[in-house]
């Protein structure tokens, strides 16, 4: 404990000293035990600063099996977000994502697509000149279809739509470069 | 001898022989191509060891009432089965949701408890099987039980009834084997192998044979991660088993059977994210396969499973848009089972696009099954 505290304190000291353009971001929950893993929450993002107040997002998540019962999916979103600096090391920033997910279950092709649009409001911890945690709780609107070939019922080609707070709670560790 | 003028004959004989062995030999056996009914089909190349014959959608609707029918039977086969006699209506005395032997019932326990000493395997988390082993009898004359101590297994002697003066039922444990498991830092002894049998009047009512449970050791809190445990109730045999098919992938199976109307079957093949059993939560599935046969019918989800539990609170839309619920007679799939989230009910979609909600053969059975149970436990 007393080593983790040392280190982000040393770290803490030499932050703010330059300016990254890049960051890549991880989901804390896949390697953090005590973080739940939400669905909405994907794996991978990457965040280009154009400058010191906007940056351009991105991020993905892939999971494909060929397990003839397993459901592949793949997502992936883009968007746009503003830098409000609160202090040296905390940062707000808010934004928007536009987003695409599908999944397939292997057995009989159905198909489940997600469009949406997610309006954020993030806050970041920065440790040093490289890493950060953050989290960003954002109010999803989203369009949902599935398409079933292989369904009895007539009206299997369903649409429906979904509005949500999402992301509470989630936490994310980012690299800076 | 010139050739030529033997080659017809030759010829003649050698068609003559084909014609011969192809007259003596078996008939063609029954295939599943030959365009008629015969070996096991039931029907035209169908059915039997053939493929299964198609059904229309009113015999599979047919189907599927036949299948509550018969699970109603075995049901009340088991009611009308000696051991469901002896314990609710003999030993008990149940009616109307009333216990009325309950009194007479606690003073047995009461009594038995100065002989055997339940208070012992609560001190120790464990079943001293050779400290309480003995033949246990109740006497009707003092209303104490006696103990004699010779013997290598337990054994209760005591009436199925008050007014029963005969020692006409038994219960008996004859082999038992523990293991030192940890729970939550706690030592328990938990039973890896374990056989008894409960009998009246000289008739098996109940038998349990417990074995090959294995206690996961790799953590602080071991759950059995694998078993194989089989319980008769009259008329009913229920087996259950567990494997662990390597650290994070499990097989569950349970089956209801009794050799007539009660055929019921339960598969959950399941995989975990980790093997982090201590930790276990809605969350922690990777995969789960489930499937529910009962008779012909089978009711099926092998994919979505995993990913729903994973969601608090799932909508309708949710529920459908990642479970694969599907209704199969003769492992063909005969309907479709979704939420309508209009009617917020379970609806069956059959392959002419036809639907009718579920509801319409489950509350029925539900009402007769309350109406077989109602002596007992007063639904009504």
């Amino acid at each position: 404990m007393l080593i983790v505290l040392g280190f982000l304190l040393s770290t803490i000291s030499y932050s703010q000293e330059g300016i990254t353009k890049h960051q890549i971001g991880l989901n804390a929950s896949k390697f953090i035990f005590f973080f739940n893993e939400e669905a909405n929450n994907l794996d991978v993002s990457y965040r280009y600063s154009m400058d010191e107040s906007y940056s351009l997002r991105s991020a993905v998540s892939l999971d494909y099996s060929s397990d003839e019962n397993a459901i592949s999916d793949a997502a992936i979103r883009l968007g746009l977000d503003k830098h409000f600096l609160i202090s040296n090391n905390w940062r707000f920033y808010s934004g928007f994502d536009l987003g695409y997910a599908q999944g397939v279950l292997n057995s009989n092709d159905r198909t489940t697509r997600k469009y949406s649009v997610e309006l954020l409001a993030g806050f970041m911890f920065k440790i040093g000149k490289h890493f950060s945690l953050s989290t960003e709780p954002s109010f999803v609107f989203e369009r949902n279809t599935i398409h079933n070939p292989n369904s009895f019922n007539p009206d299997e080609n369903e649409a429906w739509t979904e509005l949500s707070l999402r992301n509470i709670g989630q936490v994310q560790v980012n690299f800076h470069f | 001898m010139n050739l030529q003028a033997v080659k017809p004959l030759l010829s003649a004989f050698f068609l003559a022989s084909l014609f011969l062995v192809s007259c003596e030999s078996e008939p063609l056996a029954p295939s599943c191509t030959d365009g008629i009914q015969n070996g096991t089909e039931t029907g035209i190349d169908c059915g039997g060891d053939c493929p299964p014959c198609a059904t229309t959608v009113e015999e599979d609707k047919e189907n599927i009432q036949k299948t509550f029918d018969d699970m109603l039977l075995c049901i009340r086969n088991i009611k009308e089965s000696k051991g469901v006699d002896v314990l609710f209506r003999d030993f008990l005395k149940m009616s109307d949701g009333e216990v009325f032997n309950e009194d007479w019932v606690e003073d047995m326990s009461s009594t038995l408890n100065e002989v055997f000493d339940f208070e012992r395997i609560e001190e120790n988390n464990r079943i001293d099987f050779a400290f309480h082993s003995g033949i246990y009898t109740f006497n009707h004359v003092t209303n104490l039980w006696d103990k004699a101590s010779a013997s290598d297994r337990i054994e209760f002697h005591f009436p199925s009834e008050p007014l029963e003066t005969t020692n006409d039922s038994e219960i008996i444990i004859d082999a038992y084997t523990d293991q030192e498991v940890v729970i939550d830092n706690e030592t328990w002894y938990l039973p890896v192998q374990m056989h008894g049998l409960v009998r009246v009047d000289n008739e098996r009512i109940v038998e349990v044979d417990w074995n090959n449970v294995v206690y996961d050791d790799n953590a602080d809190f071991e759950i059995p991660v694998a078993w194989d445990v089989s319980v008769f109730l009259t008329p009913v045999t229920i087996n259950t088993s567990l494997n662990r098919i390597s650290s994070t992938e499990f097989d569950f199976d349970a089956s209801f059977l009794d050799g007539d109307k009660c055929s019921v079957a339960v598969e959950v093949d399941f995989e975990l994210l980790d093997d982090d059993i201590e930790n276990l939560s809605n969350s922690s599935f990777k995969k789960v396969e489930a499937k529910v046969i009962v008779g012909d019918i089978t009711v099926e989800s092998l994919a979505g499973i995993a990913e729903l539990l994973a969601i608090d609170n799932p909508t309708d839309n949710q529920i459908n848009s990642l479970l694969d619920l599907r209704v199969l007679f003769n492992e063909v799939k005969i309907a479709d089972l979704e939420i309508d989230t209009e009617l917020e009910a379970l609806v069956l979609y059959y392959k002419d696009s036809s639907s009718e909600n579920a509801e319409s053969y489950w509350r029925p059975f539900m009402e007769d099954l309350e109406d077989l149970w109602d002596e007992f436990f007063d639904f009504n």
